[in-house]
């Protein structure tokens, strides 16, 4: 059997084609595959049910990516405990939240409601607070 | 010897740390730039690869297509590095800790031990297979090698925020 040249690059060509494709297909894939997720999600969060507690504001951190709050809670089991909570990002807070780096200061008291961590430690994703002068703020807008 | 978690203290309460982890647009404005610059840097680095793994741009001349490139790549390297850094900067003793940072400067480092060595080693004879479409299995293998390694710094990077 014999192949004349034409044949032969044809063949060629086609099959460089579908080499090119597929491995530009896999490397598409696994990028894109990482890219999917916008930002670090709720895994860590138990978001079947919500905590609700009181307590004294000792930090606001005003940070990328997530702004922070930290505040002494009484837990249900009544025990005062130095909590984590994790907010959204300044700009949602900002635009869509009504929060500002000075809506909530150490001292305040306040009322949070969130998701608190599977793994049991003392960190929350803030649904929502309630401030000392009455306002209801989502914790990320 | 400095302690890299007294450097990491140090970094974020400098004048740029601060800025970058405060500000409302800066961060995410040099995330957007980080981005751009890894599409030029893997881009043209994955462009070399396929090349001298022999599935792609079979037509061109290995040291030609490595020499127009360059100036991508380590452009691209460069934007990665400043943004990277002042991304770093703005929490670096809590990234400092994060596993997949340190997965991600760990293969960095050997996808630059590896360029070096290919540079050292194989391309050494690359005069006796430049335009050949399918180069030798040195060549197609450090191709191969460094598409992976580049790859999964992409992949650890992704990660820094979940694990």
């Amino acid at each position: 059997m014999s192949w004349t040249m034409s044949d032969r690059h044809g063949l060629l060509m086609r099959r460089m084609k579908g080499k090119t494709a597929v491995s530009l297909l896999a490397i598409v894939s696994l990028m894109g595959g990482t890219l999917v997720w916008a930002h670090h999600g709720m895994a860590a969060f138990d978001t079947t049910h919500t905590v609700k507690m009181q307590g004294t504001v000792t930090d606001f951190q005003w940070i990328n990516p997530h702004a922070f709050l930290y505040a002494d809670l009484i837990d249900e089991h009544g025990k005062l405990v130095n909590w984590k909570l994790e907010l959204g990002s300044l700009g949602m807070l900002t635009r869509y939240g009504g929060w500002s780096p000075t809506t909530v200061k150490r001292g305040d008291i306040v009322t949070v409601q969130g998701f608190r961590a599977k793994d049991g430690s003392p960190y929350m994703s803030l649904g929502r607070i309630w401030l000392p002068n009455g306002q209801s703020l989502e914790g990320k807008p | 010897m400095v302690d890299p978690a007294a450097l990491c203290k140090w970094l974020e309460q400098t004048v740029v740390g601060a800025r970058v982890r405060e500000s409302l647009w800066l961060f995410p404005i040099i995330e957007t730039v980080h981005l751009l610059g890894m599409a030029a840097f893997l881009a043209t680095v994955v462009a070399l690869d396929l090349r001298l793994l022999g599935w792609a741009l079979r037509g061109q001349r290995i040291s030609v297509l490595s020499g127009r490139l360059a100036p991508w790549i380590w452009g691209g390297f460069c934007v990665q590095v400043v943004t990277g850094g002042l991304l770093f900067s703005s929490e670096a003793v809590k990234v400092y800790a994060n596993p997949a940072f340190r997965l991600k400067m760990l293969l960095i480092f050997l996808a630059g031990l590896h360029a070096l060595i290919f540079h050292w080693t194989t391309n050494r004879g690359i005069a006796n297979w430049d335009d050949n479409s399918a180069p030798p299995t040195s060549a197609k293998l450090a191709g191969g090698v460094s598409i992976l390694l580049w790859l999964g710094v992409v992949a650890a990077g992704r990660f820094i925020g979940f694990v």
